[in-house]
C-alpha cells in the first residue's frame, strides 16, 4: 500500500484532451492500447491485463492527455472490467467517403496551422490526395484531362 | 456456481493452495510467496499442496502449449475448481501474446476447458506487471466474497 513517488502504476487518459491521434497504439510495447475501427467511430481501447506500466504512453502523448498514476490495487472477477474505452466520433474524406481520422484530430490541427493554410484539404484521406496530385502533374503535362478527375 | 457460501467462508480462515507456473519469468511466482507470507500474518493457515486437496490454483505465466495439458490434468483432480490468474501473462498474455508457443494467457484456456466440458466455479485476474502481494491478497479476498472488485468497465464519449 506504500509506494514511493516514481512508482509507475496505471496511465489514466484524459477523455477531454485526447484527441485520438493514436501514438499510444503505435508505441505501447505489449499491446495494452489497441484501435478498434468501426464504421462511424474509433475505439481507444486500454486492456489493463496486458499493460507492463512503462509508461511509454505517458512520455509520447502529444496533447499530455496521458497522466502517470500510482494505482496499482486491481483484482476482478470480471473479464470486462479489465477494459477501458474511449469513443471518437470519425470523419468522411470529402471525396471518396471513407472514413480515416477521428474528428477531434481535424478540429485540433485547424488550431494549430496558421490561418493563411488551406483548411479545403484537411478532410481528404491520403489516397485521395495522392491521386489528386497525381492527376494534376499529369493535367500539366497534357497526359490527362480536366474533366476525368 | 458449485461453491456455496460455507464453504469459501472456511476458506478465509484454513486454504490449501496449488500454485503452477505456466512459462512465468519467476517475478510474479516470487510476489505470490510474498502475499502469501503477509496473509498469512492476518491467522490464516495457508498450505501449499498437490492439486488433489487444493481449495484454490495460482496460476502465473502465459500459458504455454506444452504446460497446457499439465495444468489440465491438474484442474481435473481439482475438487473445488478456484483459480486466479496471477500476472499480465496470465490475464490476457502480457507480452507474449502473440507468440506460437503460448495460448495467450488463461482467459484463452479458459475457452479451451469450456469445449472440454470442465466445468470452472469462479476465476479472478489480477493484472501487474509484476503485480504488487497486496494486489494478490485483494484477488484472495474477492475469490471469497469478502470484497467488491476494484476496477470496472468504463466507457467515454470523446
Amino acid at each position: 500500500m506504500f509506494v514511493t513517488e516514481e512508482f509507475r502504476g496505471r496511465p489514466l487518459v484524459d477523455p477531454e484532451k485526447c484527441v485520438g491521434c493514436g501514438s499510444c497504439i503505435l508505441v505501447c510495447p505489449a499491446g495494452a492500447r489497441r484501435l478498434i475501427q468501426e464504421e462511424d467511430r474509433y475505439i481507444l481501447r486500454y486492456f489493463i491485463g496486458q499493460c507492463i506500466f512503462c509508461w511509454r504512453c505517458v512520455e509520447i502523448c502529444p496533447e499530455k492527455a496521458i497522466s502517470g498514476t500510482t494505482e496499482f490495487f486491481f483484482a476482478t472477477d470480471n473479464w470486462e472490467d479489465l477494459f477501458i474505452d474511449i469513443k471518437h466520433k470519425t470523419v468522411k474524406c470529402s471525396y471518396c467517403g471513407k472514413t480515416f481520422v477521428p474528428q477531434k484530430l481535424i478540429i485540433n490541427t485547424k488550431n494549430k496551422l496558421p490561418s493563411e493554410f488551406d483548411f479545403d484539404r484537411l478532410d481528404i484521406c491520403p489516397d485521395c490526395k495522392k491521386n489528386i496530385g497525381a492527376l494534376k502533374i499529369s493535367i500539366s503535362r497534357g497526359i490527362a484531362y480536366e474533366d476525368r478527375k | 456456481m458449485r461453491t456455496e457460501n460455507n464453504k469459501t467462508k472456511s476458506l478465509q480462515k484454513q486454504c490449501n493452495i496449488f500454485h503452477v507456473n505456466t512459462g512465468s519469468c519467476n517475478g510474479c511466482d516470487i510476489e505470490v510467496l510474498d502475499a502469501i507470507t503477509i496473509w498469512s500474518a492476518e491467522n490464516v493457515e495457508v498450505k501449499f499442496v498437490e492439486p488433489q486437496n487444493a481449495h484454490v490454483a495460482i496460476i502465473t505465466g502465459p500459458m504455454t502449449v506444452k504446460a497446457f495439458k499439465f495444468v489440465l490434468e491438474a484442474i481435473k483432480k481439482m475438487p473445488m475448481r478456484l483459480i486466479i490468474a496471477v500476472g499480465a501473462c496470465a490475464v490476457g498474455g502480457g507480452i507474449w501474446r502473440s507468440s506460437y508457443s503460448t495460448l495467450g494467457g488463461f482467459h484463452e484456456a479458459l475457452k479451451l476447458l469450456n469445449e472440454q466440458g470442465i466445468k470452472i466455479d469462479k476465476v479472478v485476474y489480477v493484472p501487474g506487471c509484476p503485480v504488487r502481494p497486496e494486489s494478490v491478497i485483494r484477488g484472495f479476498k474477492i475469490l471469497f466474497n469478502e470484497e467488491r472488485p476494484s476496477i470496472k468497465y468504463q466507457s467515454f464519449e470523446a
